[in-house]
């Protein structure tokens, strides 16, 4: 039951976690960008394109948790198994 | 992981095919063939009539042209003066990942973007167009990229660099399929939502209309970042300076 319960919970934190760290360095890396445009407004289509870019290549790092959830979430048994075997 | 319920038109069609056939089909290429038959007629369209004047040519023309360059100067930007060799290459995966991406808010049709055959084949191609990109136009000096900058680390340095580079197209692969694939079950999810949510009224209000629209636009953003990415690849294996 334990590991019904570790496995649960290690399927539902999966993405979250990633999301934190993902919009956190997200952020950073738009207001860096933003604070870029606002000093050389000229260049800003150079600077959306590379931010574009960063954005994206920080999101995949989330869309490999999701890719991990997804897998994980295959495998976890069925709710009636989960509650005959809590029941016991 | 997918079931063909989720591609009813072209899992019907399939289905008449015999059964040697049917097992040969697979429902992501065909979806993907799909998509480079309307990229195809819509090129022939636009080039029916090719005119040099702009009050005759055709609006579909023009739109065309106005992609092209678009991406030509896409290319230039990300590659140098060198950009145009590449247009062909890069303009293809863009519009073809894009129409991928969209067929999925066709009635009856799905992403084979959602699939990850489908984009590990094009981190592969792009993976592979890399690499003739760089034995083409630096010979065998190419194989000096995975050499660092301090030769006596070379035995630490290819190593590194080797497996950084395989890691590319597995990014790109992975990259893809999960956000569409993560598009694709939020717009399913939202559906089931709406209609459970208005299912006591007995008129399903579309929820997912919103989640559409952001469809389009991720579906967008990704196709153009699996280009910049190998517009950025092919820029760093055609570098000329050391």
């Amino acid at each position: 039951m334990l590991y019904g319960a570790m496995l649960a919970l290690g399927t539902a934190l999966a993405v979250p976690i990633a999301a934190v760290a993902g919009a956190i360095s997200q952020g950073r890396a738009a207001a860096s960008a933003l604070e870029a445009i606002g000093r050389q407004p000229e260049a800003s289509r150079d600077i959306q394109t590379n931010l574009i870019i960063a954005l994206a290549m920080i999101e995949s790092l989330v869309i490999y948790a999701l890719i991990v959830f997804v897998i994980l979430q295959g495998r976890l048994p069925a709710v009636a198994e989960m509650l005959t075997a809590v029941s016991h | 992981m997918h079931e063909e319920g989720i591609q009813p038109v072209v899992s019907f069609l399939l289905d008449r095919l015999p059964p040697g056939l049917r097992a040969w089909a697979d429902i992501g290429v065909v979806h993907a063939a799909l998509a480079i038959l309307f990229l195809i007629v819509v090129a022939r369209l636009a080039t029916r009539r090719l005119e040099l004047r702009a009050e005759k040519a055709s609006k579909l023309q023009m739109a065309m042209e106005w992609v092209y360059e678009l991406l030509t100067g896409f290319a230039t930007r990300m590659i140098g003066p060198r950009g145009p060799e590449f247009v062909p290459l890069l303009g293809t995966f863009f519009l073809y990942i894009f129409t991928m991406n969209l067929m999925g808010l066709v009635p009856g049709l799905g992403s084979p973007t959602s699939r990850l055959g489908v984009t590990a084949a094009l981190g592969v191609s792009a993976f592979l167009a890399v690499q003739y990109a760089g034995f083409r136009h630096r010979g065998l000096r190419y194989l000096m990229h995975f050499v660092g900058e301090p030769i006596w680390l070379a035995p630490l340095n290819i190593p590194v660099h080797i497996v950084g580079e395989l890691a590319r197209p597995l990014s790109l692969s992975v990259r893809l399929f999960g956000n569409i694939f993560g598009e694709d079950t939020m717009l399913l999810q939202f559906m089931l939502l709406g209609v459970a949510v208005t299912s006591a009224v007995y008129v399903p209000v579309p929820l997912q209309l919103p989640m559409a629209a952001f469809v389009i636009f991720g579906g967008f953003i990704q196709a153009l970042v699996f280009t910049a990415l190998t517009a950025a690849y092919i820029a760093g294996a055609i570098a000329e300076e050391h």
